[in-house]
């Protein structure tokens, strides 16, 4: 049976995240143009708290266990790897090593459950990897098939690995074609539990309706999202369960895309072991 | 009453002695005359850190005594404590804060053996369970209680497990399941993590008989011989790669 591969520090995986970074990203997420949120702020958003997750996720007694290699890919300006400081022009890392080089942490505070029915503050360190990035067009073709030579490098040295998963975090807005055959690239690459997957999270402009792990792209506000719903690869059976567990309603068929919201549960439908319901 | 009990236990492949999670009361094995006996298995999340401490606190606790399913919200509240009172707190790296921050998580299987005779004229058993590790009463050749789970199908890797957290709202909404039943002289009782229980449901679902092998392994084997059993189930992916855990009484 496919993506039932055991995901441990002998039989690593590797999930390589795309972020644009195209001057368009520049303009207000979501149709918010009273507040100063741009979707290039919802990018670093959304690759920081998955970055942070996925580190959490390894997050063991003794230190953080290398279930995984992460890469991040830029596409704007250039296309290239993104990281700064000690990981600088590295494709793929060892997710301790990412735990151990965040650009700078943050303070900020969450409301959390206080066991008797209320809510109590609780201040939390927030890594930082990304900043903000808006500049050039949206090298979409170029930067999925520099994600498929990596992606390929790494199912020859890992051949029995849980698929590789690649997340392109974009507006959706490609500048060198359409990014179709790239993406179908990157899906056609395989380990023997089965083929790489591609997700896509689709930053709009757009107000309204948010979307998460559709069936169908028929109700997709514009043709860029039905175009990356379209490239992503349907959720694997056990993430689909997984999903319904977490309280997502999704269908057969759903897919690895969501728009204008956030795919931070994906890190959670990774399996590594004994995940408990109740947690939080 | 005499009992007999072994408990056999393995990590994980691939991972070290000291990062095995799960526990088991008692600890090796016990030969004793008694009018009731206690033991538990328990079970730490994986995704959470520290949970072998708190798997190993809860079935000592178990053990001797300090839990039972009406007793159990306060003994949590005082055990977390000491699971919290045990772990670093300066100069923790951010992703350590974190994990602190969460808890810790297990499941918890107790059972207990006593030789009070009920209005049936034989012994009797109770026992409590949060989350996913099973019991299995046997009587010669025949299961005659699985509990909680009594379906290889039923198991996930999400149960609903004891927390240390502040914040679950679980100390008030405790998920604990009750089983009771009587023993006749040589019955046995198997406890088991969930990776075991679950190959034993597919097993004995498929037809098999597969408590003639951990009758065997408690009769004659020893850690080794434990280690090539499981080995060779994990192998042929009967048994998942986990922790495993096995305490094994008769009661005569």
């Amino acid at each position: 049976m496919p993506y039932t591969a055991e995901l441990s520090r002998t039989n690593p995986s590797c999930i390589l995240f795309l972020i644009d970074q195209s001057g368009s990203m520049s303009d207000p997420f979501g149709g918010d143009r009273e507040s100063n949120r741009k979707k290039a702020d919802g990018v670093a958003d959304a690759i920081n708290r998955l970055l942070q997750n996925l580190v959490i996720k390894c997050a063991k007694s003794e230190g953080v266990r290398d279930y995984f290699s992460v890469g991040v890919l830029g596409y704007g300006a250039k296309v290239g790897p993104a990281f700064s400081g000690v990981l600088s022009g590295r494709d793929l890392v060892p997710i301790s090593e990412i735990a151990d080089n965040p650009a700078r942490i943050e303070d900020r505070t969450k409301k959390v459950d206080d066991g008797a029915g209320g809510l109590v503050e609780q201040t939390i360190k927030f890594p930082i990897w990304f900043d903000a990035v808006a500049n050039g067009g949206t090298p979409m073709c170029g930067v999925l098939t520099q994600a498929q030579n990596i992606v390929t490098s790494w199912l020859s040295a890992h051949p029995d690995c849980f698929p590789p998963i690649v997340i392109n975090i974009t507006d959706g807005e490609s500048t060198d074609g359409d990014p179709s055959a790239a993406g179908d690239g990157i899906k056609s690459q395989a380990s023997s539990d089965g083929n790489a997957l591609l997700f896509n999270v689709h930053l709009s402009s757009h107000a309204g309706h948010t979307f998460e792990f559709p069936a169908s792209g028929a109700e997709l506000p514009d043709q860029y999202a039905q175009l990356l719903f379209n490239m992503s690869s349907p959720l694997p059976e056990h993430m689909l369960a997984a999903a319904r567990q977490e309280g997502y309603r999704v269908e057969e068929g759903a897919r690895g895309f969501v728009f204008n919201a956030d795919m931070v549960a994906v890190i959670s439908f990774l399996d590594i072991g004994t995940r408990p319901s109740n947690l939080r | 009453m005499h009992v007999s009990a072994r408990t056999f236990w393995l990590p994980k492949e691939g991972n070290a002695a000291d990062e095995y999670e799960d526990a088991g009361w008692p600890v090796g094995r016990i030969e004793r005359k008694c009018s009731y006996f206690r033991c538990a298995v328990a079970d730490g999340a994986t995704e959470t850190s520290f949970s072998g401490e708190w798997a190993r606190l809860l079935v000592e606790a178990y053990g001797r005594g300090r839990i039972s399913s009406a007793t159990l919200p306060r003994t949590i509240t005082e055990l977390s404590q000491t699971w919290m009172d045990g772990r670093p707190t300066r100069d923790l790296p951010w992703y350590a804060e974190a994990k602190l921050q969460s808890g810790t998580y297990s499941s918890l299987l107790g059972l207990t053996v006593s030789s009070r005779k009920g209005c049936d004229g034989e012994g009797r058993w109770k026992a409590l369970a949060v989350g996913d590790s099973c019991l299995f009463h046997m009587q010669a050749d025949s299961v005659a209680a699985a509990f909680p789970l009594q379906r290889a199908e039923d198991f996930t890797s999400r149960p609903h497990l004891l927390s240390t957290a502040a914040g679950t709202g679980d100390r008030h909404d405790l998920d604990i399941d009750k089983c009771h039943g009587s023993w006749m002289q040589g019955d046995r009782f198997y406890l088991m993590t969930d990776a075991l229980a679950a190959w034993f449901l597919a097993s004995a679902g498929a037809g098999e008989s597969p408590w003639d092998d951990v009758d065997r392994m408690a009769s004659y084997g020893d850690e080794c011989d434990f280690a090539q059993w499981i080995g060779g189930h994990r192998r042929t992916r009967a048994l998942k790669n986990d922790d495993v855990t096995l305490v094994h009484i008769t009661v005569e």
